[in-house]
C-alpha cells in the first residue's frame, strides 16, 4: 500500500506548554509506538518516523490549535485515534481530531493569539502603540538581531480589560516573515511597561485569505474571535 | 504549586523537569493513602529518571495499596533560586505537595558527589538537615543505593540506611513505618524497632570512638542492636518485575532508552570495582523471563532502543540466544538493541552484527590500564590481543569510532604503565588505518582517563589515592604520548579527590559536608558548580584534614569506618586479593573457579554449595 498522511489536531495547554518542540516529537513517537500505530519510517542507518508539527510553539506558549502530520504504512482506525492517543499523552496534550490528508502547512498564513497581560496600562494606549510603529530587535537563526518594525506583521490587533489586566487578541503573520508572539511582549515591555508579565495562547490558524486553515479543532474557527470570552 | 510557579517556570532551563504530568506517573487519591513516600534523587531529573533503581522501586512501592510514592529531584540552580525567591518548598512532581508533609523521604545515593544535593533538597523542603534537629512530625529520612556501603559521612543527616538491594526490604520497612504511624509511638521507638530488619542500619544506634591519632578505636552498637548490618540481596532475581506502566519522560533524559537488567552481581572481581564485590553473588534472570520482559518494556515505553544492562553484559550465560530472540521482534519494530559494558574478549562479528542491526550505536571498551602487568594488578583479565581483535572486527565491519576508558593512579602504577595507555591508543589508531573500509572517512578514537578512587569493600580499600599533582602529571604523560588524531580527556583530579575523601570517610565528615553546603557547594558532580576552594575552606573551618581520608595508607588491621557494614565478602579475602594485586596475580572469575570470597561459606552464594 502507498503511504498515507494523517493529520492530528491537538491542544497543548497547562503544564504541557513547557514541553519543547523536539521533546514533544519524541513524546508523540513513543505514544504511537505504544499504540502500535504503523508509522512510516525513514530509511538508512538511523531510521526515524516521519513526524511534522506545524509552526513549532515556543516553550511557555499554550495552543488550542496544534497540527501534527505523520505517515502511516498501513490503514488504521482514524476515528478512534484521538481517544486512544489521549490515554498515552502527557497531562496537557489533548488530541481532538484526526483526518487523512489535509492542506499543506505552507498554506497557514496567520495565527491568532490571545495574550493575557498583567499591567495597569489602559487598552487605548496599547492599541495605539501596536497600530503605529513598534521597533524591536528581531532575532533570526543565522544573522545578528535586526531592529524591525513588527506592526506590518500584525494583521489584526484588539485589546480589552480582562480581570486585573488586559487581554490582547492578535492575528500574526506566520509566513515570510513570521512573527513570534513573544515580540508583542518585548515591544510591550520596551514601550509601555517593563514589569508586565504575559501568558500566550495560540487560538486559531488562518490561510492567506484569512479563512480558517482547516475545519479541525481550534477555538477561533470561523472568525477571529474577539472580544474574548471569560 | 505549578500555578504559583508558572510565571517563573518559563524563565528557567528545561522547565519540564519540574512539572511532572508524564505518562506513567502515578496519581493516587489522597483519601485512600495512609503513607506518603517521596523518592528523592539528589541530582537532576534527567539523571534521576535514567536510574533503573528509581523506576523499579517507584513501581514496586506504588503497587502497595494505601502507599503513594512520588518523585523529587534536585533543582538546577536557576530553579533553586526561584523556589527560594517565591518561598516555595521543594515539592514532589506527582502531587505538587511540599516534601515536608511526607511521611518518608527516600534518597538514593548513587555517587559521593551528590551528598551536598541531599542537604540542599532537605533545606529547600524546609526540613532540618541533622536528624537530631528534626522533630516527631518531620518525615523519616532514609537512604539506599550503592554509596550506603559506607554510609558514615551522611550518618548525621539520615535516620536510617537500607544496605544492599532494596526491593524486599523497602516493603518490609514501609510496612513497619505504616504500623508505627498508626501507633503514635516516638520516632526513637520506630528506629530501635526497625534496626532489627536485616539490611536496615540506624546510624544513631552506633557509637564511634576515636583515638588521639584520629583512627577509630571502637564502633559500639547501643541498645543491643546488631554488631554488623548485612546487606540484602534478592535471592531469586528472576522474580524482580519490570514496571508495566513505566514513566515516559517529557524531556530527553541521559539514558533515553528502555533498560533491562540481565543479572546482578559480577563474576569478574576487578579489584578497583566496588560493585563487583558489593553486589555478589551473580544471579541471572532466565532467558524466558528476559524475553518476556524485554517485549513488555518496549511495548509499554514506546522507546526505540533497548539496553541490556548489567555490570558486564557479555558475561550473561545465554546472551546470544537472548539477543537472537529479542531481535526477532525488535527489527520489524525498528527497535535497536544496545549492549553497554561489553568486554572486548567476548566481542565477535556475530555480536557486532546483532547490535548494529537497526541502528549503529557507539562502541565502547574499557581496557582500564595500558600494560598487561597493570591489568593483572587490577584483575582485569583482558589481553591486548583480545582488544585488538575486537576492534579489528569492528573496523572491518565499517565502524569508524570507538571510545576507550582507562584509569590513572592505580596502585603500583609506574610512568611506564601510564605512557602505555597512550601507546595503546596509538596502536588502536594504526590498526584502524590498516583495517578501515572507507578510505575517505576519518576515525574518532576518543579515550578517557578517570582518576582511581579507592573504594570501601574492595581489595584496594587500604590504598592511598594518588595526589592531585601526581594525577595531573600522569594525565600529562598520556596526553604527550597520544597522537593528535586521538581525543584524550581526563577527569578533573580535584573532584576525584573530594570523592575519595567521602568514599572512605567517617561520620566526623558530616560537619564538613554541612559547612561545605553552607559555603555554597552543591551539584558537585557538575564541573560548572564544583569548587575545590569552597571544599578546602570547609575542611579548614572544621579542622579536618582531607589528606587523612584520601591519601593515607591504612593498615590491614585498622578499624575502617564501614567495619560494621557487611557485603558478605570477608576482610581476609580482600586482604589476600590486595596481596595478589601487589604480585600482579590474577584471580579466576567465579564461573571458572570459586575463589572463596566469603559469601559461599555462609551459604549466600548460589554458585557454590558450602
Ligand atoms: S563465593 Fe565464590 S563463586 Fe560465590 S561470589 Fe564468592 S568467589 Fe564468587
Amino acid at each position: 500500500m502507498s503511504h498515507l498522511n494523517v493529520r492530528l489536531a491537538y491542544q497543548k495547554t497547562g503544564r504541557a506548554k513547557y514541553i519543547s518542540h523536539l521533546d514533544l516529537m519524541r513524546v508523540f513517537a513513543r505514544a504511537f509506538a505504544r499504540l502500535k500505530i504503523p508509522l512510516r519510517f525513514s530509511e538508512g542507518f538511523n531510521p526515524h518516523p516521519y513526524l511534522s508539527i506545524a509552526m513549532p510553539l515556543g516553550v511557555g506558549i499554550e495552543s488550542l490549535c496544534e497540527r501534527l502530520d505523520f505517515g502511516i504504512s498501513q490503514a488504521i482506525n482514524i476515528g478512534s485515534l484521538p481517544y486512544r492517543l489521549n490515554a498515552e499523552l502527557p497531562a496537557g496534550i489533548r488530541a481532538e481530531a484526526a483526518v487523512i490528508g489535509g492542506r499543506p502547512f505552507a498554506q497557514i498564513a496567520f495565527a491568532e493569539y490571545k495574550i493575557t497581560v498583567e499591567t495597569n496600562i489602559p487598552p487605548n494606549r496599547i492599541h495605539a502603540l501596536f497600530t503605529s510603529t513598534v521597533i524591536v530587535s528581531k532575532r533570526s537563526k543565522k544573522k545578528a538581531p535586526v531592529p524591525t518594525d513588527i506592526v506590518p506583521m500584525i494583521k489584526n490587533f484588539s485589546c480589552v480589560r480582562f480581570r486585573d489586566g488586559i487581554q490582547i487578541t492578535a492575528l500574526l503573520a506566520s509566513q515570510n516573515p513570521s512573527l513570534n508572539p513573544e515580540y508583542i511582549a518585548e515591544g510591550f515591555r520596551q514601550y509601555l511597561d517593563p514589569e508586565a508579565s504575559f501568558d500566550f495562547v495560540r487560538t486559531a490558524l488562518f490561510d492567506a485569505a484569512a479563512h480558517p486553515f482547516d475545519a479541525l479543532a481550534g477555538e477561533g474557527n470561523g472568525v477571529c474571535s474577539y472580544p474574548p470570552k471569560n | 504549586m505549578l500555578t504559583k510557579l508558572s510565571r517563573h517556570l518559563s524563565g528557567v532551563r528545561r522547565p519540564a523537569r519540574y512539572t511532572g504530568g508524564e505518562v506513567g506517573a502515578v496519581i493516587k487519591d489522597k483519601h485512600d493513602i495512609d503513607l506518603r513516600v517521596a523518592f528523592c534523587f539528589p541530582d537532576t531529573y534527567e539523571i534521576g529518571m535514567s536510574c533503573l533503581g528509581l523506576r523499579i522501586l517507584y513501581d514496586l512501592i506504588n503497587r502497595q495499596p494505601g502507599i503513594w510514592c512520588e518523585r523529587a529531584f534536585a533543582p538546577w540552580d536557576d530553579m533553586r533560586q526561584v523556589l527560594i525567591r517565591t518561598k516555595t518548598p521543594l515539592y514532589a512532581l506527582e502531587s505538587g505537595d511540599g516534601l515536608c508533609g511526607f511521611d518518608v523521604l527516600a534518597f538514593t545515593l548513587q555517587y559521593e558527589m551528590s551528598y551536598t544535593n541531599v542537604l540542599s533538597m532537605l533545606d529547600l523542603a524546609g526540613i532540618p538537615l541533622r536528624a537530631d534537629n528534626r522533630g516527631e512530625r518531620h518525615p523519616i529520612v532514609i537512604a539506599g543505593g550503592p554509596c550506603t556501603f559506607n554510609p558514615e559521612p551522611l550518618a548525621d543527616f539520615i535516620d536510617l540506611f537500607v544496605i544492599g538491594e532494596g526491593e524486599e526490604v523497602i516493603i518490609e520497612l514501609l510496612g513497619c513505618i505504616r504500623t508505627w504511624k498508626k501507633s503514635g509511638d516516638s520516632k526513637a521507638a520506630l528506629l530501635t524497632d526497625v534496626c532489627r530488619i536485616p539490611g536496615v542500619y540506624v546510624p544513631s544506634l552506633y557509637n564511634v570512638s576515636y583515638g588521639k591519632d584520629g583512627l577509630i578505636t571502637e564502633i559500639t552498637p547501643l541498645h543491643g542492636t546488631p554488631e554488623t548490618v548485612d546487606k540484602r540481596i534478592i535471592k531469586d532475581f528472576d522474580s524482580v518485575c519490570v514496571p508495566e506502566r513505566p514513566i515516559v519522560p517529557n524531556i530527553e533524559i541521559v539514558h533515553d532508552r528502555a533498560a533491562l537488567e540481565l543479572f546482578r552481581g559480577c563474576i569478574r572481581g576487578c579489584r578497583f570495582c566496588q560493585a563487583g564485590f558489593t553486589s555478589r553473588p551473580v544471579r541471572e534472570k532466565s532467558p524466558q523471563t528476559l524475553c518476556r520482559q524485554a517485549k513488555s518494556v518496549i511495548e509499554n515505553s514506546g522507546c526505540s532502543e533497548i539496553g541490556l544492562v548489567s555490570l558486564s553484559t557479555s558475561d550473561y550465560t545465554y546472551l546470544r540466544p537472548l539477543c537472537d530472540s529479542i531481535l526477532e521482534w525488535c527489527e520489524p519494530m525498528r527497535v535497536s538493541l544496545s549492549l553497554p559494558s561489553l568486554r572486548a574478549d567476548s566481542f565477535s562479528k556475530e555480536l557486532l552484527n546483532k547490535v548494529q542491526k537497526v541502528r549503529k550505536s557507539g562502541l565502547t571498551f574499557a581496557p582500564e590500564a595500558g600494560t598487561p602487568r597493570m591489568r593483572d594488578v587490577i584483575n582485569k583479565n583482558l589481553t591486548e590481543k583480545d582488544l585488538m581483535d575486537a576492534l579489528q572486527t569492528a573496523f572491518l565491519g565499517g565502524w569508524n569510532g570507538v571510545k576507550l576508558y582507562f584509569m590513572i593512579g592505580l596502585p603500583t602504577e609506574t610512568d611506564e604503565d601510564v605512557r602505555e595507555i597512550g601507546e595503546l591508543c596509538n596502536r588502536v589508531y594504526y590498526m584502524w588505518r590498516q583495517s578501515r573500509q572507507d578510505k575517505g572517512r576519518s576515525v574518532r578514537i576518543s579515550s578517557g582517563a578517570s582518576c582511581f578512587v579507592p573504594k570501601p569493600h574492595t581489595p584496594f580499600q587500604w590504598e592511598p589515592m594518588d595526589s592531585v599533582q601526581a594525577l595531573r602529571r600522569k594525565a600529562g604523560l598520556v596526553k604527550d604520548t597520544v597522537r593528535k588524531q586521538i581525543t584524550f580527556r581526563w577527569h578533573d583530579p580535584l573532584t576525584s579527590y573530594i570523592e575519595a575523601v567521602f568514599a572512605r570517610g567517617d561520620r566526623r565528615l558530616g560537619k564538613v559536608l554541612e559547612q561545605a553546603y553552607r559555603l555554597g557547594c552543591r551539584m558537585d558532580g557538575w564541573s560548572e558548580f564544583f569548587s575545590s576552594e569552597r571544599w578546602m575552606e570547609a575542611f579548614r573551618l572544621e579542622g579536618l584534614d582531607p589528606d587523612f581520608y584520601a591519601l593515607r595508607r591504612r593498615d590491614f588491621d585498622e578499624i575502617l569506618p564501614w567495619a560494621h557494614i557487611s557485603c558478605g565478602v570477608s576482610r581476609e579475602y580482600l586482604q589476600n586479593e590486595c596481596r595478589r594485586a601487589y604480585a600482579a596475580q590474577p584471580t579466576p572469575d567465579c564461573r571458572s573457579e570459586c575463589s572463596g570470597c566469603g559469601l559461599g561459606s555462609n551459604g549466600r552464594c548460589l554458585n557454590v554449595t558450602p
